[in-house]
């Protein structure tokens, strides 16, 4: 975590001042929330609620890899997403990872065939997750990527 | 953390419980105290668990020197 993350705690009774400044600051009005900041002190990626510490990792590489993703690093994004599914494979973040990264290879390389690909892997894993359903319009036909393609 | 167990739970009562990852690649340590839940984590080349700081503005500075990002923890856990 140190080679990506600077860490710090605001304590909700420790740090009572504290904790009320920057949860007003951040909209944080839960423990535990966790966000990744990036150096210009801006919220970047949001996690409330404890979670087991192989879905809290998974969800923050999740909000590294969404940031590649927004910064138009594709290639980038798409490698993070599907080491997420790879290195986390039973948590709640993987589904969405798996869809992630057949987005990003679609935006890396623009061709149809990454989502429909990513629609039949839904086939073989997490049919129940709302991933699985928001990708099944992939599988209809590679042409359906003209309506994703923006 | 490839090919080898994952999966771990702990019941209501437990009051800890240390798990021992393969690959040497992290330990969790997990303690019940009171209504909160504290993790530890002991990173894969760290010796240490997280050394957390307390002073977001400094942290800032030192993730701009150091081109990483901060990992901010609104807690109730016990320090």
């Amino acid at each position: 975590m140190s080679e990506n993350f600077v860490p710090v705690r605001v304590h909700v009774r420790e740090q009572a001042d504290e904790f009320k400044r920057l949860g007003e600051r951040y909209g944080a009005q839960w423990t535990p929330t966790i966000l990744l900041i990036n150096p210009a002190g801006e919220e970047r990626y949001r996690i409330e609620g404890f979670l087991p510490t192989e879905d809290f990792l998974a969800q923050l590489s999740l909000g590294l890899a969404h940031e590649a993703f927004a910064k138009s690093n594709f290639a980038e994004a798409e490698r993070r997403f599907a080491d997420i599914v790879e290195r986390y494979p039973d948590t709640e973040a993987a589904a969405e990872a798996l869809y992630w990264a057949g987005v990003a290879r679609y935006k890396a390389t623009d061709d149809p065939s990454a989502l429909g690909e990513t629609a039949r892997q839904f086939k073989k894993r997490y049919q129940k997750s709302s991933w699985a359903k928001k990708a099944s319009v992939w599988d209809r036909d590679e042409g359906s990527a003209a309506t994703a393609r923006q | 953390m490839r090919g080898s167990p994952r999966r771990f739970l702990l019941s209501d009562s437990a009051q800890a419980a240390t798990i021992q990852l393969p690959t040497g690649m992290q330990s969790v340590q997990i303690r019940s105290r009171g209504d909160s839940w504290e993790q530890e984590r002991k990173m894969a080349g760290e010796k240490g668990a997280i050394s957390w700081s307390y002073n977001l503005e400094a942290a800032l500075e030192q993730a701009r020197s150091s081109k990483k990002w901060v990992l901010l923890d609104f807690t109730a856990a016990p320090m």
